[in-house]
C-alpha cells in the first residue's frame, strides 16, 4: 500500500511539474498576448514583474537592474510562437529613450492668412494638437523663413497665442522662405532621438525669382530636394497634407500678391531619422503625428518594407470551403477545399495595417494591392469595424485594420498567394500640384500647390523610395 | 504420536462423535502450556457387537466423511492448523503390507461374536452337567439365549467372557504391529453398560500381559501409556415391562465395577492405567427409548459425550514423564474429573470453567459461523472477492463431492448433534440454534461496543476479512478447499477477536 | 501482490502521462473546431482539462478501491456506476472551468465548449477505466471489479 502511495503521489507530482511550470512572468505575457492588449501600459506592468523579482528574473536584468529588452523579446517570441496562431510582439520601441519634438513652424508671407481670427485656424490646430498629442516631455519651437529662430515664448505660451503671426512678426525675413537653408539646418541638427515637424506650404519662394521661368523655378526646386536630403538617406519625411481657411495677400511666383480667400493646402512634414519614425509608426502614442486626423494625405519618404501581422480567420462569415491553419505555421492551410456545391474557397486575412502609415482610402482601395497566385483569386479590402469584434474572434481581430478576402477556386495542389501593397508615388501628389498659380480663380486653385510635385519627386530621389510597403503570404496546400 | 483410540460401547461411539466434531472445529490436543501437540494422529478403533447401533452407524459415517474432508484438505500431512486439523486414520490405512487382511474401517471386527447366541458362544451345549450347573449359576437364562448381535445389553458379565476373544483377532495382531515407542492407548467406555464395561478392563489385561501373547511389539504394547475414558451414568431409559436395563441397575452395576476397577486397574499403586478421567451427571437426562432390536440405540447426545471427548485429548497433551517413568514402565494411576463452573441446567460457554471455555471457545465459534456462512452466505459470495482469487472457486464448486460431503452431511450431523445436546438434560446452549443472525449466534456473548453501537458480524464482515487475507496470502499450492476453509478460519479467528466480546 | 500488478500500475501510469503528453493530439483527435480550438489551446485549457480528465478518474478510482472499498460495493454495475458519476463529474468541472477561463476572456464558446465535454466523455471514461486497471490490484474488497483477472 505503502508502495502504491507513493507511486501514485510521483504521477501526480510528474503532472504537476509539467504542468504548472509556467510562471507569473510567462503567463502575464501570455495573457497580454492573447488578449491582443500589446500596449506600453502591460509592457510596464510586465517590467515591474520583473523588476520585483530580480532573483527569478535575473535574466531578463542588465547589470544596471534596467529590463534587458533584448531577453524579454526573446522569451515574448518564445512564448507568442507557441500561441494559434503565433503572435509577435515586438517591443522594442517601449525600451527606448524618450522623442523630442522640434517644430519648425514657417513665417513666410504666404503663410500669414491661414490664421485669421476671423477664420477656424486650422493649421495652428494642427500644430498645437501635434504639441500637445506628442507623448514626450521635450518641445522645441523655432520660426522659420529665411532662417530658423527659436521661438522667444513657452510652449505653452505658444499654444494659448491666437495670434501666433503677429506676436511674431519681427522675426527674420517674412519675405521669403529658403528651403536650402532651412532643410539643411534641421537634418544636420537632428539627433537619433528627434522628431522634426516643418509646418509649411511647401511653395518654394526662394528670393530674387523675379521674371524667372516657372519651369525654371521648379527644376531648381526639384535638384535642391535631391541634393539637400540625397545627404541623408538614413531620415524618414512623412508629407500629410492638410487644408485651412486662407484669407488674405497670396504671393504668386511673379511675386505679385493678390487678395484670396477660401481653402488653402498646408504641410506637415515630419522628420526623423528611419529608426525613429518606424517606432512611432508601431507605437499608438504618436498616432496624432502619424494619422493627424485632419490630414487628407499622407506619404512617407524612405519608408522600407514593413512587416504586418495578420493572420488567417479560422472561423469568418464569409468563409466558404475548408481549409486547416497550421498550428506552427499561421500563414500555411492546408486541407484546402472549396466548397462542395460551388467548388468556391473563400478565406479571410485580417492584417494589422495602419504601421504602414497609409489613409484609409488607400488602404481600402483594393486597386492599390498586387496580387500573385496561381488561381484565379478575387482580392476585396474592408476596414476591421469594432462592430465586428466579438470575444471570440477578438483574439484574430483585435489591433487588425483590414480584412483581406480572397475569393475564387483553388488550383491545387499548392499555392503561394502573395499580397502586396507596392510603394508608388500616390496620385494625389500630381493632383495637389500646380505649375501656375497666379489665378487664384482658376479651378483646383484651392487644392494645389505650385511645384508640390517637383519637391517631393525631388525627395524622392534622393531616397531612391520603391518595392512594396509590405507582402503578405499565404500558402495554401489541399 | 498416534493415539489408539477404543471406543468402546454405544457409549463410546458417541463420545467419538463429540470428539470427532470438536477436532472439525478444530479443538486439539494441546500441552501443558497450552500449545498444540505435533504429529498426534488418532486411530479410532469402534469396538461394539451392536453392529447395527443407530450411534454406531452415525459415528462411522460420520468418521468416513471427516476422513474424506480433512483428506482433501491436508493430504496425508500429519500437522494441520484449523478445522479438521486433527487426523483420523483406520488401522488398515497406517499398516504395512503383510498377511494380515482387514477392512478400511474404523469398526473392530468382532466375527463370530456377533453372529452367535451367548449359549452358543460359550458351548453351554457341550458342557458336561456341573459346568452347566456353575454356568447357570453365573447366567441368568436371558442372557445365555442373548442374541450377541444386539451387544451385551448391561451385562458386563457376558462381555467379559466374549470380548477376551478380541486379543485373538487379527485386528488386535495388526494393533500390535503398528504400535510404536512413544504411542498412547486410550479407551472410552461407559462403566454401567455391558459392553464398554466389560472390555476395557479386559483389553487393559491383554496388553499390559502382552508377553503371554502371540503378537508383535509386546514390550512396547506391555509398557505403553494407557488412558481411559469411564463414563459413570448420565442417562435413564425409559421404563418398560421388557427392558433389561434399567437406571435402578446402573448405579448397583457403577458401584461393583468401581470396585473392580480399583482392585485391578486403577488403584493408588498400580500402574495399568495411567490415567484415569471420570465423568458423569447426577442431573437425570431425558430418558432414552429402550430399544435393544435392529435398530436400538440411537439416543440423544449430550454434555458429558463432548465433555468425555476432551479426555483422550487432555491424555495426548500430558507430558510423557507423568505417564512413564525413566525406563520407560508405566507410572501409578492418576485420576481426572471433570467440573462445570456453575451448576446450571443450560450450558453456554460461560457456565464452562476457564480452561475448558480457553480449549474449546475459539474453535467451536469459528466452526458454528462457518457452518452459518456456507449455509446462509458462501453461495452468493462465489465469483466475488477472495473466491476470484487463483485457485479460483467457481460455481461448480457448490456441486463437488468436498463441498456436499461438508455441507450436507457433516454440517447436517453437526447440527443434529448441537440440537440434541440442547434438547438433552442438561441443556446444551452454546449457540443459539436456528439463528442465522450471526450477532446473535453465539449464546452468552454479543459483539463488542464500537462507536456507533455494537459492531456487526455478518457475511460481508467475513467476505470482506478473507478478500483482504486472500490478497496477502498465497494459496496457489494449494486446493480450493484448503484455500476456502483456511482463509474462513483465520478470518473467523481475527472477527472473533475484534468483535465478540471477550471471553476468555 | 504479485510483479504483474506493479506492470499494471506503471503502464497506467504511464498511459496517464502519455496522454497528458499528447494531449493536444489526443483531444483534437475527437474535436476540433477553427477559433475554438485555437482559443481553447491559448487559454492553457490544454494543460487544465487533461489534468481534470486524468485528476477525477483517478481521484474516483482511487476513492472506489480504497477508501469505498466495500463487500457490497463491488460488483461491476457498482464500478460502472462510480465511472458514470466520475465521467460526468470530469466533464462538469471541466465545462465550469473551460466557461469561466473563456468567460474572462470574453470568449462566447458555450456551444462548443458542451460539444467538446461530451467529447471528453471518451477520454475522462478511458482515464477511469486505465485508473482502475492500475491500483485495483491492492483494493482488499474490489481488486476483482470490474472483472476478475
Amino acid at each position: 500500500m505503502k508502495h502504491l502511495i507513493s507511486l501514485l503521489l510521483l504521477g501526480v507530482m510528474t503532472l504537476a511539474v509539467t504542468s504548472c511550470g509556467s510562471s507569473p512572468l510567462d503567463k502575464a505575457i501570455k495573457r497580454v498576448l492573447v488578449q491582443q492588449d500589446t500596449t506600453q501600459a502591460q509592457f510596464d506592468s510586465i517590467c515591474s514583474i520583473i523588476q520585483q523579482n530580480p532573483d527569478r528574473y535575473k535574466q531578463y536584468l542588465d547589470q544596471q537592474g534596467q529590463v534587458n529588452v533584448t531577453e524579454l523579446q526573446a522569451l515574448i517570441d518564445r512564448i507568442g510562437a507557441d500561441l494559434r496562431p503565433p503572435i509577435r510582439w515586438d517591443i522594442a520601441p517601449y525600451g527606448q529613450q524618450e522623442l523630442s519634438l522640434t517644430i519648425y513652424f514657417e513665417r513666410s508671407g504666404s503663410m500669414v492668412p491661414y490664421d485669421n481670427a476671423g477664420d477656424r485656424g486650422q493649421l495652428k490646430k494642427a500644430v498645437n494638437d501635434i504639441i500637445n498629442h506628442f507623448p514626450g516631455r521635450k518641445v522645441n519651437i523655432n520660426i522659420v523663413n529665411d532662417n530658423i529662430y527659436p521661438y522667444q515664448g513657452s510652449v505653452d505660451q505658444f499654444i494659448q497665442d491666437r495670434n501666433i503671426y503677429a506676436s511674431t512678426a519681427g522675426v527674420g525675413n517674412s519675405a521669403f522662405t529658403d528651403f536650402q537653408q532651412i532643410f539643411g539646418a534641421i537634418l544636420k541638427a537632428q539627433d537619433a532621438t528627434n522628431v522634426s515637424v516643418v509646418v509649411t506650404d511647401l511653395i518654394y519662394s526662394p528670393a530674387d525669382a523675379t521674371d524667372v521661368s516657372i519651369d525654371k523655378i521648379l527644376n531648381e526646386e526639384n535638384s535642391l530636394a535631391t541634393s539637400i536630403f540625397r545627404q541623408y538617406k538614413g531620415k524618414s519625411v512623412l508629407v500629410h497634407q492638410l487644408m485651412g481657411d486662407y484669407n488674405g495677400k497670396y504671393y504668386p511666383y511673379t511675386n505679385r500678391p493678390v487678395e484670396f480667400r477660401g481653402m488653402r493646402p498646408f504641410y506637415l512634414l515630419v522628420i526623423a531619422d528611419t529608426p525613429v519614425m518606424d517606432r512611432m509608426a508601431a507605437q499608438k502614442d504618436y498616432s496624432q503625428l502619424m494619422h493627424p486626423a485632419e490630414a487628407r494625405n499622407s506619404y512617407r519618404f524612405n519608408q522600407s518594407e514593413a512587416s504586418v501581422d495578420y493572420c488567417v480567420l479560422p472561423d469568418w462569415k464569409d468563409n466558404a470551403g475548408r481549409f486547416r491553419v497550421d498550428h506552427k505555421d499561421a500563414t500555411r492551410l492546408t486541407k484546402c477545399e472549396g466548397d462542395k456545391t460551388t467548388g468556391v474557397l473563400c478565406l479571410t486575412i485580417a492584417a494589422r495595417l495602419d504601421g504602414l502609415q497609409k489613409d484609409e482610402a488607400f488602404l481600402a482601395d483594393a486597386r492599390n494591392y498586387k496580387l500573385q497566385s496561381t488561381s484565379g483569386f478575387e482580392l476585396s479590402v474592408t476596414p476591421v469595424t469594432p462592430d465586428m469584434i466579438t470575444g471570440n474572434n477578438k483574439m484574430y481581430l483585435e489591433g487588425k485594420t483590414h480584412l483581406i478576402t480572397l475569393k475564387g477556386k483553388f488550383a491545387g495542389p499548392r499555392d503561394q498567394v502573395s499580397i502586396s501593397l507596392p510603394n508608388e508615388m500616390p496620385a494625389w501628389i500630381a493632383q495637389s500640384t500646380s505649375r501656375d498659380d497666379t489665378n487664384t480663380a482658376a479651378n483646383g486653385f484651392s487644392t494645389t500647390t505650385l511645384g508640390l510635385k517637383e519637391f517631393l519627386d525631388g525627395i524622392a530621389s534622393a531616397f531612391g523610395t520603391g518595392g512594396n510597403y509590405t507582402t503578405i503570404t499565404v500558402k495554401l496546400e489541399n | 504420536m498416534r493415539l489408539f483410540l477404543f471406543a468402546i460401547g454405544g457409549t463410546g461411539s458417541r463420545v467419538l462423535k463429540s470428539l470427532i466434531m470438536l477436532s472439525a472445529a478444530g479443538v486439539r490436543p494441546v500441552d501443558e502450556n497450552g500449545k498444540p501437540v505435533p504429529n498426534v494422529e488418532i486411530v479410532p478403533i469402534i469396538i461394539d457387537p451392536h453392529k447395527s447401533n443407530e450411534d454406531l452407524k452415525r459415528t462411522e459415517a460420520l468418521l468416513n466423511s471427516y476422513r474424506s474432508l480433512r483428506e482433501r484438505l491436508y493430504g496425508n500431512a500429519v500437522n494441520a492448523d484449523g478445522f479438521f486439523a486433527t487426523r483420523f486414520v483406520t488401522l488398515r490405512e497406517i499398516m504395512s503390507e503383510g498377511t494380515i487382511q482387514l477392512n478400511d474401517t474404523f469398526i473392530f471386527n468382532l466375527g463370530a461374536v456377533e453372529r452367535e447366541k451367548f449359549r452358543d458362544f460359550i458351548g453351554y451345549d457341550t458342557m458336561n452337567e456341573a459346568n452347566q450347573a456353575l454356568t447357570s449359576l453365573l447366567f441368568a437364562d436371558y442372557q445365555l439365549e442373548n442374541k450377541m448381535n444386539i451387544g451385551f445389553v448391561g451385562s458386563p458379565n457376558i462381555g467379559s467372557v466374549a470380548l477376551n476373544e478380541i486379543k485373538d483377532s487379527d485386528e488386535f495382531k495388526a494393533f500390535a504391529n503398528v504400535f510404536n515407542q512413544g504411542d498412547r492407548i486410550f479407551f472410552i467406555s461407559s462403566i454401567f453398560g455391558g459392553t464398554g464395561a466389560a472390555g476395557f478392563p479386559i483389553m487393559v489385561k491383554n496388553i499390559r500381559r502382552a508377553d503371554s501373547l502371540d503378537i508383535n511389539n509386546r514390550d512396547v504394547l506391555r509398557r505403553a501409556p494407557i488412558g481411559g475414558l469411564t463414563v459413570l451414568p448420565y442417562f435413564n431409559i425409559e421404563h418398560s415391562e421388557d427392558s433389561r436395563i434399567n437406571k435402578a441397575d446402573f448405579v448397583v452395576k457403577t458401584q461393583s465395577a468401581l470396585y473392580y476397577y480399583k482392585d485391578t486397574m486403577t488403584g493408588a499403586n498400580d500402574a495399568n492405567v495411567n490415567t484415569i478421567f471420570y465423568v458423569g451427571d447426577q442431573e437425570v437426562s431425558k430418558p432414552y427409548t429402550y430399544d435393544p432390536g435392529e435398530h436400538g440405540q440411537r439416543n440423544r447426545a449430550h454434555l458429558v459425550e463432548m465433555v468425555g471427548a476432551l479426555a483422550p485429548l487432555k491424555f495426548a497433551g500430558i507430558p510423557l514423564q507423568r505417564l512413564s517413568d525413566p525406563n520407560g514402565f508405566p507410572l501409578p494411576t492418576t485420576a481426572y474429573e471433570f467440573a462445570l463452573g456453575k451448576d446450571e441446567r443450560d450450558v453456554n460457554f460461560l457456565t464452562l470453567r476457564a480452561a475448558t471455555r480457553r480449549l474449546v471457545y475459539d474453535p467451536l465459534v469459528r466452526f458454528h459461523l462457518l457452518f452459518l456462512y456456507l449455509r446462509t452466505g458462501f453461495r452468493d459470495q462465489v465469483g466475488q472477492g477472495y473466491t476470484e482469487d487463483e485457485p479460483k472457486i467457481k460455481s461448480d464448486f457448490l456441486n463437488s463431492q468436498f463441498y456436499r460431503t461438508l455441507t450436507d452431511d457433516f454440517m447436517r450431523a453437526y447440527v443434529d448433534w448441537l440440537v440434541e445436546m440442547h434438547d438433552n438434560n442438561r441443556s446444551v446452549s452454546l449457540f443459539s440454534l436456528g439463528e442465522t443472525d450471526m450477532n446473535r449466534a453465539i449464546n452468552a456473548v454479543a459483539t463488542r461496543k464500537g462507536l456507533f453501537g455494537r459492531k456487526n458480524v455478518d457475511n460481508n464482515v467475513f467476505k470482506a476479512e478473507m478478500n483482504r487475507l486472500s490478497r496477502d496470502a498465497r494459496y496457489s499450492e494449494h486446493t480450493i478447499e484448503f484455500k476456502l476453509l483456511d482463509l474462513f478460519n483465520r478470518a473467523a479467528t481475527n472477527v472473533v477477536n475484534d468483535r465478540y466480546e471477550a471471553i476468555n | 501482490m504479485k510483479q504483474q500488478h506493479y506492470i499494471y500500475l506503471a503502464l497506467g501510469i504511464a498511459a496517464t502521462i502519455l496522454f497528458y503528453v499528447l494531449r493536444v493530439q489526443a483531444y483534437e483527435a475527437i474535436y476540433s473546431v477553427p477559433g475554438f480550438s485555437d482559443q481553447f489551446y491559448n487559454a492553457g485549457l490544454y494543460e487544465m482539462i487533461p489534468l481534470i480528465t486524468i485528476a477525477v478518474p483517478w481521484a474516483a478510482a482511487a476513492i472506489y478501491y480504497f477508501v469505498i472499498n466495500s463487500v457490497r460495493f463491488d460488483r461491476w454495475y457498482h464500478w460502472l456506476m462510480v465511472g458514470g458519476i466520475s465521467t460526468l463529474l470530469t466533464i462538469i468541472i471541466g465545462y465550469s472551468v473551460n466557461h469561466s477561463v473563456f468567460s474572462d476572456m470574453g470568449l462566447s464558446y458555450g456551444a462548443e465548449s458542451a460539444a467538446f465535454e461530451l467529447a471528453n466523455m471518451v477520454w475522462a471514461a478511458l482515464m477511469f477505466v486505465i485508473a482502475s486497471f492500475a491500483m485495483r490490484w491492492w483494493s482488499t474488497n474490489c481488486r476483482h471489479t470490474p472483472f476478475p483477472q
